[in-house]
């Protein structure tokens, strides 16, 4: 039989070592590709990685940005604890930013410590209730979440956009997007630029982990992952489990969608779900369903997204090199992960 | 072969293991589990390659890599575990990867080849129906059509990995005799096993491997069982006589209470196998065998009184309570332990960490949990403990336990079984895969918790195992029960009639 | 409506069928070999870039569609080396890809046209009559006066089913789907087939956004695919993984799509936004539909190890 061997502290430096390597090769493949745009590679890199600490503003938008992808990346790590994708975050998002809007454009005069609670829990319900649909698909026919989420996200498109321009529609906008919500439905912020939203990721995090990986529930939920049969057979009801997970997880995202309305944006604006859900799932994957871990790779993320947003601003690349480097960057830490188990 | 090694990670599977095999010639390789016999065919059949050694062919030195070198030079392998399209017929399955190179891409002339494979079929007395869709059809049927993809191929050298684990006796009596009867056409076989027993007739030579080395040959007429097993595990092993000191004979007429009843069970057969109105009574204190070829229910009957399946009629009484709605947790709860059949699929979490693993069935118990949250400095004792008293080879409790060898998974599907007092433990071949020093003692514990008062089910499809340990055994034939037999009364051949569908006193259905 | 507006509009069904069924059958091919390959939406973005962009400067039709195919390949190629020699789960290297693709896509276009206010065209691929039946009345004018890449469609259709249902070869394949270790054991080169058909599948979807670009639209925007690709994955499962019972799916999902435009234009008193979620409604009924006969390749989406213990 095999002896296997201790893991120590060095070997953790040295599986550090190879994810840097892993992130370094994607931001080089980034590098070959600005080359042949004739674009300043030095440059681009530190506009990618420095912006966020340039100045205070930038470093509150990174800080505006980590929120939404941070949820969203609990709100995909969460069904993923059971094996589940849940790619249709980005519908359930949208579904907490209707309900918020409606909450905060409809309930006007009275006061904020009534309608933020009030807002903030539809939100989270709207979301449970997107994701509601699928589970239940999962549940009574077995069809699968990758394909039935993101269906419900098309559908959530067309949904947002008849929104938009119907009844609450600003007519003064561009765009379609609703008039504003009324002020007392507003977050609070601290200091001058952020709100208290982001202390909601804090929150979760701590919670989320205790869940996942301290109670009993969380165990269920990993086991059930882990092996569905075997789970099965001693008696955790896995057949429920894999939808409940992609109902709390539409919660989660839902929240998201609730704070960037009360938040952020102040209404509900077509295509405010941005990419936040491609970077959600990486960011997740990245942690492996961690929701500590999480908090680091979303906000590692979320410097990114500052970096190369001002990439566009300034230098004109196309901000959808972040995007090309940031799902490299996962598949080779993967490959990191591969070649280290052989090597077993 | 000559000089075979073969490495898998820290283990040496192989180590300069030289064998020969003539034509027309029957060798049984035999071995413990894990000696590396199924490695070295394996090799020689193309799907492993060795780290030193040559293979030599007809005189000719050869370089197979894969399979199909491996058929082209007419060796043929039939694995252990069925290598089989369920979701193809019979036909299909026989002429499967025969064509090559132009002959591919035209359309296929399916009478040619059933004309052939009928042939086949008459020639060698191997019936078997062409047009079923091959996952309905019985594991002896399916042996036969591994057996006809090799005749079809003019295999020249045929391996059989322990072709007797799915048969019944008479079964295992039938695929000897067209063993021989290959013979007789100048085929060569290669019987690999570990049931000596069965072989001794049968086979020209026996070659013995332990832990991976050659330790030597036996000619025909000096084979004696006793002789083989020494050889095999490298001490004189009796597990008869050591295992019925341990078991507490029954003073006759001592009444035991009777702690598990099951009336009628009956079940749809969606899960598998369809159970057709089960009865048994276990006593307390009492190891109860359920004998039967694999696949007959055995496995459906364990889980229907585990709870995983729900039966259409029926009840299930365990210590004067019905349990029959109770659901797996409740029955846990009451006492019951399961080692599952498959400790890869329905035994362990491989993501979890072997504490995890441990108290998987366990965690909402009191011990384990408070208001939710699990109490992990109890859970890592737990399993501290389990890696010392079982010697699982572990440097920690929480490692993953998919990085374990399956022998060490089954440990811990084992300790988590016997954890907290067992009432009533469902064991399905629990000795499966491991070496007869682990067997022993998992065999002795087995005996030993009987001895305390627990009732142990034991389902095996190895018979004299489980004619050593019962004190009862149950036969399992396509879901219904065809016979209980006490120990005194245990006989084999009566065993095996009823493991074919023989009734005692008539033919069954 | 005239006769002539029916013609073309029932002739549009024809061709909003090649890229569902193209890239239907691409995902077919994959998992017929066990590959699930999910990244067919980005896929299809980046064949529809590369080829629309190929196509406005070399005014080649050819090139556009071989270029659509290439960028297939090469997504393929990330596909097979990840999922098949890496043995990274299919489903994560697929949204993977299918963010990447996405990115890639519309970086591309973006760097060569960047954002303008009038996005550039192409004319859209010339149809060929066929002589003689394009005569037929009512039917004619509908099936035999349609681009090229309609009649290759149908051809690559019956091509595949021949192939996988009626030689020994497809045999062969079909096994490597569902149960590679045992057609590893008979000699069937299960890893050569894996990569090979994940990249024919891959190629299969490339063309069908090329396709997009150079026969339905003319134009390339990031919106071009807009679920088509995860749709086809709803088709290909209800096609039974059988290239004649998707093109069967592939028309009737570009029936609901032509249907949707019909009721648009005719001005139905519903919402438009309500319609255009018609189709992702319809497919939701239809993957409930076809989960009560799920019969797909029974290894698809596990990784094939030879020297794996199997216990």
């Amino acid at each position: 039989m095999t002896a296997v061997s201790k893991t120590t502290v060095k070997d953790y430096l040295k599986a550090a070592a190879y994810y840097l390597l892993a992130i370094a090769a994607a931001f080089g493949v980034a590098g070959l590709i600005l080359l042949t745009m004739h674009q300043d590679v030095l440059l681009g890199y530190k506009t990618i990685l420095t912006t966020s600490f340039s100045s205070l503003p930038n470093f509150a938008l990174t800080i505006f940005k980590f929120t939404p992808i941070y949820l969203m990346g609990l709100g995909f790590s969460i069904p993923l604890a059971s094996r589940k994708f849940n790619v249709g975050i980005e519908g359930q998002f949208l579904l907490g930013a209707v309900g918020a809007a409606a909450v905060g454009i409809t309930l006007t005069g009275m006061p904020g410590y009534i309608i933020l609670p009030l807002l903030l829990t539809v939100a989270l319900i709207m979301g449970a209730i997107w994701a509601t649909v699928p589970a239940l698909l999962l549940y009574f026919f077995r069809v699968n979440e990758i394909i039935s989420t993101i269906l419900m996200n098309f559908i959530s498109f067309y949904l947002v956009d008849l929104i938009a321009l119907g009844p609450w529609r600003d007519v003064t906008a561009g765009y379609p997007m609703t008039i504003p919500i009324s002020s007392s439905a507003r977050l609070p912020i601290i200091g001058s630029q952020i709100n208290i939203g982001s202390l909601f990721t804090i929150a979760l995090a701590v919670l989320g982990f205790f869940i996942l990986y301290r109670s009993t529930f969380g165990y269920e939920l990993r086991a059930s992952g882990s092996n569905p049969i075997a789970a099965f057979k001693f008696g955790i009801k896995t057949s429920y489990l894999a939808p409940l997970s992609l109902v709390l997880g539409g919660a989660v995202a839902g929240l998201a969608g609730g704070l960037e309305v009360s938040g952020l944006y102040f209404r509900l604006v077509e295509g405010m779900q941005s990419n936040y859900a491609n970077l959600a799932i990486i960011v997740s994957l990245m942690a492996r369903g961690n929701p500590v871990a999480l908090l680091l790779t979303s906000f590692f993320f979320s410097m990114i997204e500052i970096g190369a947003n001002a990439m566009q601003r300034t230098m004109g690349t196309p901000y959808e090199i972040a995007l090309i480097t940031e799902s490299l960057m996962m598949l080779f830490v993967m490959t990191v992960d591969a070649i280290r188990q052989k090597r077993r | 072969m000559k000089e075979i090694s073969k490495r898998f990670g820290e283990v040496q599977a192989l180590d300069n293991v030289s064998m020969k095999i003539g034509s027309g010639e029957i060798v049984g390789l035999v071995g413990e589990n894990g000696a590396g016999k199924t490695t070295l065919m394996n090799i020689l059949y193309g799907l492993y390659k060795a780290d030193k050694g040559r293979i030599i062919v007809n005189g000719r030195e050869t370089n197979i890599q894969s399979p199909k070198d491996a058929i082209s030079h007419k060796i043929f392998m039939v694995h252990q575990h069925f290598k089989l399209i369920g979701n193809f017929t019979s036909l299909e399955n026989i002429i499967l990867g025969s064509t090559s190179g132009r002959e591919d891409f035209k359309r296929m002339n399916l009478q040619v080849y059933r004309k052939r494979i009928e042939e086949l079929m008459r020639e060698h007395k191997l019936e078997i129906p062409l047009d079923e869709k091959v996952k309905n059809l019985p594991a002896g049927t399916q042996q036969r059509i591994e057996i006809l993809k090799a005749l079809y191929r003019m295999a020249e050298l045929l391996i059989l990995d322990e072709p007797t684990t799915n048969l019944t006796p008479q079964e295992t009596d039938e695929l000897l005799r067209s063993v021989l009867e290959m013979k007789k056409r100048g085929i060569s076989v290669v019987l690999i096993t570990h049931k000596i027993r069965e072989i001794v007739e049968t086979v020209d030579r026996v070659v013995v491997l332990r832990k991976g080395k050659l330790v030597g040959e036996v000619p025909k007429n000096e084979i004696t069982p006793e002789k083989v097993v020494e050889m095999m595990v490298g001490r004189k092993v009796d597990l008869e006589s050591e295992l019925s000191n341990i078991i507490v004979p029954r003073a006759p007429g001592a009444e035991e209470a009777e702690i598990l009843r099951i009336e009628g069970i009956s079940t749809t057969g969606d899960e598998g196998i369809k159970l057709k109105d089960i009865s048994l009574a276990v006593r307390r204190g009492e190891i109860f065998g359920i004998a039967g070829v694999s696949g007959n229910g055995q496995k459906e009957l364990c889980e229907t009184i585990m709870g995983i399946h729900r039966p259409i009629k029926g009840r299930i009484i365990y210590n004067g309570k019905d349990l029959s709605e109770a659901d797996v947790k409740e029955r846990i709860k009451q006492g019951f332990r399961f080692i599952p059949e498959d400790r890869m699929i329905d035994g362990s979490l491989p993501t979890m960490t072997l504490s995890e693993n441990i108290i998987l069935g366990f965690q909402n118990f009191e011990q384990f949990q408070r208001h939710g949250l699990l109490l992990y400095e109890k859970i890592n004792e737990s399993a501290r403990k389990a890696i010392a008293e079982y010697e699982i080879r572990a440097p920690n409790e929480k490692i993953r336990v998919g990085k374990l060898s399956g022998g060490n998974i089954q440990k811990v599907v084992v300790a988590r079984a016997l954890l907290l007092e067992p009432g009533l433990l469902i064991a399905y071949n629990p000795t499966r895969g491991l070496d007869i020093g682990a067997t022993e003692k998992i065999l002795r514990q087995i005996v030993e918790l009987r001895n305390s008062g627990v009732s142990i089910i034991m389902v095996s499809e190895d018979l004299d195992e489980l004619m050593l340990v019962s004190d009862k055994i149950a036969v399992m034939y396509k879901g219904e029960i065809m016979g209980i037999l006490s120990k005194e009364s245990f006989d084999k051949s009566k065993i095996g009639l009823m493991m074919a569908g023989i009734r005692e006193g008539g033919i069954g259905k | 409506m005239n006769y002539a507006e029916l013609t073309s509009l029932l002739g549009y069904i024809l061709v909003l069928m090649v890229p569902y069924s193209l890239a239907s059958m691409g995902i077919m091919v994959g998992g017929r070999v066990g590959v699930f390959n999910v990244s067919t939406e980005g896929v299809m973005l980046s064949g529809a870039s590369a080829a629309f962009l190929v196509t406005y400067f070399s005014g080649s039709y050819t090139l556009g569609i071989l270029s659509g195919i290439g960028v297939g390949l090469l997504i393929g190629l990330m596909m097979t080396f990840f999922a098949n020699k890496l043995k990274i789960d299919q489903f994560i290297v697929g949204i993977l890809l299918y963010i990447f693709a996405t990115g890639f896509g519309s970086l591309l276009y973006k760097e060569i046209i960047g954002i303008t206010l009038y996005p550039p065209r192409v004319n859209l691929l010339p149809r060929i009559k066929i002589p003689l039946l394009s005569q037929i009345p009512y039917l004619g004018p509908i099936l035999f006066n349609q681009d090229a890449i309609v009649y290759i469609t149908i051809l690559i259709a019956l091509l595949l089913y021949y192939l996988l249902f009626k030689t020994s070869f497809g045999l062969k394949i079909r096994s490597i789907g569902e149960n590679p270790r045992a057609a590893d054991a008979l000699g069937i080169n299960v890893f050569l087939m894996r990569h090979i058909f994940t990249l024919i599948g891959s190629a299969l979807m490339g063309m069908a956004g090329a396709y997009l670009a150079l026969g339905f639209t003319g134009i390339y925007t990031n919106t071009i695919v807009s679920g088509r690709g995860w749709i086809s994955i709803a088709i290909t499962i209800f096609g039974r993984w059988n290239p004649l019972w998707i093109l069967v799916g592939a028309l009737l999902f570009a029936g609901v799509e032509v249907l949707v435009y019909t009721l648009q234009a005719m001005e139905v008193s519903m919402p438009y936004q309500v319609l255009m979620m018609l189709p992702f409604i319809i497919t939701l009924l239809i993957l409930i539909y076809t989960s009560r006969k799920a019969e797909m390749p029974a290894a698809l989406g596990k990784p094939y190890d030879r020297e794996s213990i199997e216990e």
